[in-house]
């Protein structure tokens, strides 16, 4: 069931009117068991497998909570972090390493026996356990107590609008929500349908007409020259942002309908002056959580460079192994390590004045994307052939107008649209238009009649639809 | 404290959904009337007694409908649409037709090889006739080939009926702009290495296909429309794929044709197959192969419609 779909507008107003209609001890139960009714869409099977990481977690969390002894604390976290990670680690990246332990193998001359195995990857794996994860882990550092209803925890595991592909939350952000009473807000209603509203234009509208010209080009990019590929690779690059953060929007819109609030996910990452700045806007619950558990457990920046240096690669590069088992994705990790680290060298000659000229600032948003452009070039290719061609392919061969498609209007299009992002995006940074909530200057009848101009102009100019990118993850 | 009656609390945002249901009609309705008057006139559905051209993109991208216009002096609606298989080009000339009863010249009817070949060539050529499903003739056709929710969206929403082929030829429209701006250049070898794989559109002849043209064309000899069965070139390379089944696709044209007496059948391959630069895919014509063939195509038919100015000379 997409977001993107008539069954999940038919499944949200039914799944919102029977909440509020039922009463209070009634709606955690039914919100777990629409939660599994909608990840059941997917694969009824793998609500087992939901299931067993939920209980591992809820299980650790409660005996970590009940035990005064340090080993025993440390021992249910192991199971916790075993029990998750090895999901995780068997269902996407068992083969992914079996083939490379086969490729290393033959290369040496050796025989390799370890068969591949046809594993189906669950939907949201990747999102479901490092939610799951994060509880006992929190609970085993005093940031949070056991939570002792297995309904609400698992509500919290599977709860239906961020399952499958976030905002990964927290217990402390999610979990204790499912204890508060919820009372349908008019407003809350208004403000979360316009956000879903917004989400479904991006996806639509934006993210699947860019798609369509992007997989052409980067199923056979030697057909093509530098500049084609480089118009390809922008394109992605606004491809991904809108797939991945209308899925959010989508996300939060319907939490909030229901009177849950979820993380924000993305603050106008294409406006980020750096490269730290761009992960304080992009994919924001992930990056948190991995700054939480991975980044400040090796000592954060409370450390020598050398070792600080180490802590930034190691967190880049398991947040790019987490996106995919490919080397493509291990390289978009270590790029974005590299950017970061001569980001910091730059800092060092050349301070940042506190307060930059503007076109300083454009400079930085100018420079910042192009890194990220580069790096969208290893995360979109089939394999790390496939992108250094690309790469090189446009920093030699740019030449000529870009070959675009079978249609000049639906590429004119697919521009025009872009700019309008970007312009929405502008005034969103300027306070004109609400980002998440946040006041508007336009009056609320103003914002309605905006609304329902993406309506038309999802109408208008939406295409098919298709799965979001990041349900892969 | 007295809590603040449900009404009240809810005028405000009853009111704002008013305003975003208002705006949302306003514009769907107002934006969809304007491209349809510009799809009307992109297709000359609004053109009196106008020689209609039907087909698919080999008559989209083949005939120059300016040029036409200026050799035979008379109006030339060019409703072709890309896909349009054979059932839809019946109901496009009947959607004329229907709207102009006593209007009909002449219908160039585009035909091919594949003609009467079934499958292939679109799956959803019908979603082409969206914007006109209010049409007595087009609906009860969208009603049966669109799936229903499809179908009900596209009710509840004018919008919704364009796609970006339909949205271009409602601004083409009102900008009076039927030039044929496609790019690209044949590649033989391309075609030749399609043609090994076997992966191309082969060519059948479907009987029910074949029944529906001859009630079309006995429908035309009873309403007396001249109906001229234009074969638009494709590049030799192609008509020389399956050379067999072409030559019964072209036999049982002139069979209809001699059958009729309002029917005529014109050839226009020759000479312009052989000329590789003109064409922009095996299939396809460009902008100078289109002038060349829309020439050549009004020298051949002016003698055959009512009113149209002598240019044979």
């Amino acid at each position: 069931m997409l977001f993107n779909s008539w069954e999940y507008i038919v499944f949200l107003v039914v799944v919102t009117v029977a909440f509020f209609a039922m009463p209070m001890r009634w709606r955690v139960p039914f919100l777990l068991v629409a939660s599994y009714y909608f990840y059941m869409q997917w694969d009824w099977k793998f609500a087992f497998l939901i299931g067993s990481v939920t209980w591992a977690n809820w299980e650790a969390g409660r005996r970590i909570a009940d035990t005064d002894s340090q080993r025993a604390r440390k021992a249910w976290l192991w199971m916790a972090l075993v029990i998750s990670l090895g999901v995780l680690f068997f269902f996407k990246y068992f083969n992914f390493f079996n083939e490379s332990f086969r490729a290393a193998f033959e290369a040496g001359g050796m025989t390799y026996m370890v068969p591949y195995l046809p594993i189906i990857l669950p939907v949201g794996v990747s999102f479901f356990t490092f939610q799951a994860l994060s509880y006992p882990i929190d609970v085993y550092r005093g940031d949070h107590g056991p939570e002792r209803n297995l309904t609400r925890f698992a509500t919290y595991v599977v709860f239906f609008p961020q399952l499958i592909a976030g905002p990964i939350e927290r217990a402390s952000t999610l979990l204790d929500q499912f204890k508060e009473r919820h009372r349908f807000d008019i407003d809350r209603f208004g403000s979360g349908v316009q956000l879903i509203i917004w989400g479904l234009f991006k996806k639509v509208v934006i993210a699947d007409r860019l798609g369509v010209y992007v997989d052409e080009i980067y199923a056979a990019p030697e057909l093509y020259d530098g500049s084609t590929l480089l118009l390809a690779t922008y394109f992605f690059a606004f491809q991904i942002y809108c797939d991945f953060s209308a899925y959010s929007d989508i996300a939060i819109g319907s939490a909030r309908i229901l009177g849950f609030n979820l993380s924000k996910n993305f603050a106008l990452p294409y406006l980020a002056t750096s490269i730290a700045d761009f992960w304080r806007r992009w994919h924001i619950s992930l990056t948190s959580w991995f700054r939480s558990y991975v980044y400040y457990p090796l000592g954060g920046n409370r450390v020598s460079t050398l070792a600080w240096m180490r802590n930034i690669w190691i967190v880049f590069v398991v947040s790019g192994v987490w996106h995919g088992a490919a080397w493509t994705f291990v390289i978009w990790g270590a790029l974005h390590a590299a950017y970061y680290v001569v980001q910091w060298v730059w800092n060092k000659l050349v301070p940042t004045p506190a307060n930059p000229s503007w076109w300083a600032v454009l400079l930085g948003m100018l420079v910042t994307f192009h890194a990220v452009v580069l790096a969208w070039v290893f995360f979109r290719a089939e394999s790390i052939s496939d992108a250094w061609l690309v790469v090189t392919t446009i920093l030699t061969d740019t030449g000529a107008m870009p070959d675009l498609g079978p249609s000049r209007f639906t590429a004119a299009i697919n521009i025009a649209l872009i700019v309008f992002l970007m312009g929405i995006q502008v005034l969103q940074s300027r306070g004109w238009i609400s980002l998440y909530f946040s006041p508007s200057r336009f009056p609320p009848a103003m914002r309605a009649a905006g609304s329902a101009m993406l309506v038309c102009g999802i109408a208008l100019l939406g295409v098919s639809s298709s799965a979001f990118i990041y349900f892969q993850f | 404290m007295a809590s603040t009656p449900i009404i009240t609390r809810l005028k405000r945002p009853a009111l704002l959904l008013l305003v975003a249901i208002f705006a949302f009609l306003a514009v769907d309705r107002a934006v969809g009337a304007l491209l349809r008057e510009g799809l009307d006139r992109y297709f000359g559905l609004d053109q009196l007694e106008a020689v209609l051209l039907v087909g698919h993109s080999h008559v989209v991208l083949g005939v120059d409908k300016n040029l036409l216009e200026r050799e035979l002096g008379l109006p030339v609606a060019n409703y072709a649409r890309a896909g349009a298989q054979l059932d839809d080009r019946i109901l496009m000339a009947r959607h004329y037709a229907r709207l102009h009863p006593d209007g009909v010249r002449a219908i160039v009817f585009g035909v091919d090889n594949h003609l009467f070949t079934a499958s292939g060539l679109s799956a959803n050529s019908y979603s082409q006739f969206y914007p006109h499903m209010g049409d007595p003739l087009v609906g009860p056709m969208l009603r049966e080939s669109a799936p229903g929710w499809d179908y009900r969206q596209r009710q509840i929403s004018h919008l919704a009926r364009y796609d970006d082929v339909l949205l271009n030829a409602a601004i083409r429209g009102w900008m009076g702009n039927w030039n044929n701006a496609v790019g690209g250049q044949f590649k033989p070898d391309v075609l030749a290495a399609e043609v090994a794989s076997g992966d191309f559109r082969h060519i059948s002849i479907d009987d029910t296909q074949v029944a529906q043209m001859e009630a079309f064309l006995d429908e035309s000899e009873q309403k007396g429309w001249p109906v001229l069965l234009a074969f638009i070139p494709t590049t030799a390379q192609w008509q020389a794929v399956e050379p067999e089944k072409a030559a019964q696709v072209e036999a049982l044209l002139r069979r209809l044709a001699d059958a009729h007496a309002n029917v005529t059948f014109i050839d226009l391959r020759e000479p312009w197959q052989h000329r590789e630069e003109f064409f922009i895919d095996p299939l396809h014509l460009n902008a100078e192969g289109s002038r060349e063939v829309t020439a050549d195509l009004s020298r051949k038919i002016a003698p055959l419609i009512p009113g149209a100015q002598d240019n044979t000379q």
